[in-house]
């Protein structure tokens, strides 16, 4: 059924207090709380929907209980979720850095739960990065002098987002990117596209990659707790190196899960022992040698001579290959708490 | 001025099997006993079946292994065609090609894991459904080979097995089209030609940077039928590619692939001398086996960009295969391009993961400033049962995939780089990611 037609989209309007009309910064610690009908900047959402759906509820919060209350996002969408919508329109919140992060952030949390929303935000907004995957956002002017155009778009991209209409590109729609790469059909195929392109690179004229360069998080390294002589190190790898036989089934390619293998009755890795599972190279060189990629050779040697205090009793291990960031970050996370949880102060960490 | 067309592309018409087998008015009429005694000559080959499955038909073809376009030579050296392989390597880019057009040898079956790493990987191409759009090959009819080899036999062998019939059939097919009565009118399209009118200014002269498969065992690529593995880039020209040079022996991933039709019949070629009669001048593909250590990538980086600076190339398409490491080969290749002031284009296929979330590529260089994408690889197809199945019963069970062994008559769901020929990162498709 098109919700749409029947003009009974539910909406939930989601504001800060300023935009609510309970004043500016004195009134930042606003609990949530839920109002009937439209208030405040929702009342022209109401208008904007016409007869294709009705503002039920705003809900309200303040910018400071939002940034500083553990809990309050999971509050806000609870108290949403409790007017049943179709559709919730959080903000605009423009240029506003704490109004904007709490907008991304109830957004991608409605959206976990399946509930359709839509955002707008200045693209300069710090809520923009946050959780962008999940959020759908219209680009808005910095200032609320553009609140009827931020409302039309909110409008238009939310009802196609309520009533199930399949959503095109971030171009089509006039959505801000959300970094979700989307296979489309082109009219000519990519070697057609490629010429093109190349010759208005060689003749100077303006040109558009289809792929632009991804930007990766750049992670420092601590500092080390205490004197390398003292402390205990660990061998953490995505080689994929497994006890000959890969006893538990270590996936070779797509792993989300790690595994730790004992070392501490080895002074060395051989052929007959271990052997790598990992799927995305010519593994023959480390099956031969799986001290290339778990060096427990030389560490030995090292700790003999007390380079480091003591190599931890096992290596944990998982496989790198065509594995999902998500998966990749949540593993990184699961075995740094492990590591600390067992005073292990440092890690080896080697690659393919 | 060019004394002669180095390629001659003869349409289809249509094809079937029949009684006896001939190649009359642009159509052709094969036995398929004929082809299976063919087939059959390598004693390796076991099983044989031969079908012909036309645009629409409700079919599914698993296990594919590769895509080959039927061919000849013209000049009298009537065998020469796929050199150092079915015939003597000497002969490579000599005399004029005939190439068939609207009609492709496809060959299933499957190839005993050597090991962990190198493992067949599952090819599936249908030709009715939604999914058809999904691949450039289901335009055109394809003489199938349904093949099983020797159970007993090594890998490589079994995949040298399936190689040869398929280019052995190839040949063949070329051959009949040579020696038909439509020859008068080939030797009219031999006739002398002249340059294309100019252009008021100088062409463009451009040239592809192919990166092709050099993993080894069933990953890998036959140059003039040698290991593509650690050997250096070389410039191969169109005729020679037409001819068959370059053949592929890679088994990795369907979807991006560079089957051997594509080397036959090249996406980027084509597509710059379809842009405008005369703008342009394609110099011949160089050929950049991916490097198996980083210094084997940076040093075929470097020197496939020397040779297409020493061909005078005023622009270069890079083209992929395969994801993962192979990625940095092409990613060299650029930077080393724009260095020689040559500007470049990529042609790459994305690893965004099935959601299209993750990055696309293990690592950039800031001068790939001008990318074409050949689609997000990881998103999940749904496939519907078809009517009927070529190739087995139940899909290639591979560690790298996170199932195997399903009906291959049944419901699947499976990631787009399971479909032949829907990522190949030649350019041969219409298939692209963009921002969402």
């Amino acid at each position: 059924m098109n919700l749409a037609m029947t003009g009974t989209i539910r909406v939930v309007s989601y504001l800060n207090q300023f935009f609510a009309g309970f004043g500016g910064e004195e009134a930042a610690s606003t609990s949530p709380h839920v109002l009937e009908g439209a208030v405040g900047s929702a009342k022209l959402l109401d208008q904007l929907l016409g007869g294709r759906g009705h503002v039920v509820a705003t809900v309200v919060a303040g910018d400071n209980h939002m940034a500083e209350r553990p809990g309050a996002v999971e509050s806000v969408v609870g108290l949403i979720r409790e007017q049943q919508p179709d559709l919730v329109v959080v903000g605009p919140a423009f240029q506003a850095g704490r109004y904007g992060v709490a907008s991304a952030r109830i957004c991608a949390s409605l959206q976990d739960a399946g509930v359709p929303s839509v955002t707008g935000l200045h693209l300069e907004n710090p809520g923009v990065d946050m959780d962008r995957s999940k959020v759908y956002a219209v680009p808005t002017d910095a200032i609320a002098a553009g609140m009827r155009d931020a409302m039309e778009r909110m409008v238009g991209l939310g009802l196609r987002l309520a009533t199930g209409s399949e959503i095109g590109t971030a171009a089509e729609e006039g959505f801000i990117p959300r970094g979700i790469r989307q296979n489309v059909f082109s009219e000519r195929n990519a070697a057609e596209r490629a010429v093109e392109l190349l010759v208005r690179k060689i003749r100077g004229e303006p040109f558009e990659t289809e792929i632009p360069l991804p930007e990766y998080h750049r992670i420092n390294p601590s500092y080390l707790a205490s004197p390398l002589e003292e402390l205990t190190l660990a061998i953490v790898t995505e080689a994929g190196v497994v006890p000959k036989g890969n006893p538990d089934r270590l996936e070779s390619a797509r792993s989300r899960r790690w595994l730790t293998y004992p070392h501490d009755d080895l002074d060395e890795l051989s052929s007959d022992s271990h052997e790598t599972i990992h799927g995305g190279f010519d593994n023959a060189p480390i099956c031969a040698d799986p001290n290339r990629a778990i060096p427990l050779d030389v560490l030995r040697e090292f700790e003999r001579d007390g380079v480091f205090g003591r190599l931890y009793e096992k290596y944990y291990v998982t496989t790198g290959m065509t594995m999902a960031i998500a998966d990749a970050e949540r593993i990184g996370r699961e075995i740094a708490a492990d590591l600390l949880g067992r005073q292990i102060q440092a890690a080896i960490l080697t690659s393919t | 001025m060019r004394t002669a067309r180095e390629i001659i592309d003869i349409a289809v018409g249509g094809a079937e099997l029949g009684s006896d087998t001939r190649f009359t008015n642009g159509r052709l009429i094969l036995d398929p006993t004929e082809v299976v005694a063919m087939v059959q000559t390598d004693g390796r080959i076991r099983q044989a079946e031969v079908h012909v499955v036309q645009p629409g038909d409700d079919v599914r073809l698993v296990h594919v292994l590769d895509v080959v376009q039927p061919v000849a030579r013209m000049n009298g050296g009537n065998q020469a065609v796929f050199p150092g392989i079915l015939t003597p390597p000497g002969q490579v880019g000599m005399g004029p090609v005939l190439r068939m057009d609207g009609l492709k040898v496809t060959v299933l079956g499957v190839i005993p894991a050597v090991d962990s790493f190198f493992t067949q990987q599952e090819g599936i191409l249908e030709m009715s459904h939604r999914s058809a759009d999904l691949s450039p090959l289901t335009r055109e009819p394809h003489l199938v080979l349904d093949l099983a080899v020797d159970p007993d036999i090594e890998p490589i062998e079994a995949a040298e097995a399936y190689r040869h019939a398929a280019l052995r059939v190839a040949g063949y097919i070329g051959e009949l089209a040579a020696g038909s009565g439509r020859r008068e009118d080939i030797l009219v399209d031999m006739a002398p030609v002249s340059d294309p009118i100019p252009d008021p200014g100088r062409p463009l002269r451009l040239i592809h940077i192919c990166e092709v498969s050099a993993f080894g065992s069933l990953f890998d690529t036959l140059i003039v039928g040698k290991s593509a593995r650690d050997i250096l880039p070389t410039i191969v020209s169109s005729r020679a590619m037409a001819g068959g040079a370059v053949v592929s022996a890679d088994y990795h991933y369907a979807g991006q692939r560079n089957y051997t039709c594509y080397y036959q019949s090249n996406p980027v070629e084509n597509a710059i001398n379809s842009a405008a009669a005369g703008r342009f001048e394609f110099l011949g593909t160089v050929v950049l086996p991916v490097g198996g250590d980083d210094t084997k990538k940076r040093a075929g980086a470097a020197f496939a960009a020397h040779l297409a600076d020493l061909s005078g190339a005023e622009g270069a398409v890079v083209t992929a295969v395969a994801g993962g490491n192979a990625h940095l080969d092409v990613m060299f290749a650029v930077r080393e391009c724009e260095r020689r002031d040559i500007p470049a284009v990529l042609s790459i296929v994305e690893m965004a993961g099935p959601s299209g979330a993750d990055p696309g590529m293990v690592d950039t260089v800031p001068e790939a400033d001008l990318m074409v994408s050949t689609g997000n690889r990881e998103e999940l197809i749904l496939l519907t049962p078809p009517g009927s199945v070529l190739g087995g019963d139940h899909l290639l069970d591979g560690p790298r995939e996170e199932s195997g062994g399903e009906d291959a008559a049944g419901e699947l769901r499976v990631p787009l780089r399971t479909i032949v020929a829907s990522n190949n990162e030649m350019g041969a498709w219409r298939i692209g990611a963009t921002l969402s």
